[in-house]
């Protein structure tokens, strides 16, 4: 089967009058790894909200394989991570996972450390650590054909993070990802290639020096 | 289909209890201010009832969990569809402990004479 390929152009999206995102076209096929940076405030998550379908701009065109989509979760088309904690309390885990995460990688997700030491519970009775870890994997593992990743770094251990890397690349295979965090030696580590915000617009990173250039760092280790 | 019944449980137990909570005070308030009380007026309150105590249940539940509605999104629904089939669930529950009732209250009075 074709890969699909998820386009988002033409996005205007302003607050109190302040343009935030105006001259915006990003496009991520399955099988790839799309980073996303850019400085506090620019509009990543907000871009990643519009593609989704819970934030309404002045203008969009998101679509996939040219079919327009006004709500990206419909028919779970395209799943995203929030920076908050978005599983429901009081149900235990595996009741949460069973019908959320991708049949194809149900053994794989289940094998996990953190879901087999904690299925059985719910979700008051984790750590914040845990829980993160856990709605970060059940959304890398989600049925969707897209996955939006809103700083699935953070508020992590570096060694979580180094957990999380194989298995995004290994679920790329079949699906896209864009995934957006302010560490972004982590983003240019897992992604095949990096889109930069800056003043409203996405710029297409061809080589490192091009985060300098664009002042999105000052300097690259 | 029976994931959208799984999801739909799973959406109508997170309001349950707020549910309960508002729609007994609902018909508590309604029938202290019905004045005489006919089997037709107790099926109107009911259902007024479980109308207002659902609408009370979805609005605190907005203000105080709406970050759950990610998890539901996620699935693949949107929260107006779980809005929907939920409220179905809830009148039907409510429908069927109406006709239940109403069916024991006419046995007891059958077998009492």
């Amino acid at each position: 089967m074709q890969p699909l390929t998820l386009k988002v152009d033409s996005v205007q999206l302003e607050f109190d009058g302040r343009m935030i995102l105006q001259d915006v076209y990003l496009d991520c096929k399955q099988g790839e790894i799309v980073g996303l940076l850019g400085r506090n405030g620019c509009g990543k998550s907000s871009l990643l909200r519009i593609i989704f379908g819970i934030l309404t701009p002045g203008f969009k065109h998101v679509s996939i394989n040219d079919q327009y989509i006004s709500k990206g979760y419909h028919q779970t088309r395209i799943a995203y991570l929030p920076q908050h904690n978005y599983l429901p309390r009081g149900i235990p885990i595996e009741k949460l996972a069973k019908n959320f995460i991708d049949p194809v990688f149900w053994d794989e997700f289940s094998s996990l450390d953190i879901y087999k030491d904690h299925f059985n519970k719910t979700v008051g009775q984790l750590s914040g650590g845990e829980l993160r870890q856990l709605e970060t994997l059940m959304i890398i593992y989600n049925k969707a054909d897209f996955i939006l990743l809103d700083e699935p770094f953070t508020h992590i251990s570096p060694i979580q993070a180094e957990l999380f890397k194989p298995i995004i690349k290994r679920c790329a295979q079949h699906k896209g990802f864009i995934i957006t965090d302010h560490q972004y030696r982590n983003i240019i580590d897992v992604s095949d290639r990096i889109i930069l915000i800056s003043d409203g617009s996405t710029k297409h990173v061809k080589s490192k020096e091009d985060l300098i250039t664009w002042g999105y760092v000052s300097h690259l280790d | 289909m029976k994931r959208l019944g799984i999801h739909t449980f799973q959406f109508y137990r997170l309001l349950l209890l707020y549910n309960i909570a508002f729609t007994v005070l609902a018909l508590f308030l309604l029938i202290f201010n019905a004045g005489s009380i006919n089997a037709g007026t107790v099926v109107v309150l009911l259902i007024s009832a479980k109308i207002i105590g659902f609408i009370s249940a979805l609005a605190l539940h907005y203000f105080s969990a709406k970050e759950n509605y990610f998890y539901f999104r996620n699935a693949g629904y949107g929260i107006k569809r779980m809005f929907i089939s939920t409220f179905a669930i809830d009148l039907s529950i409510c429908v069927l402990l109406i006709i239940l009732s109403k069916i024991i209250l006419h046995a007891a009075t059958y077998f009492k004479g």
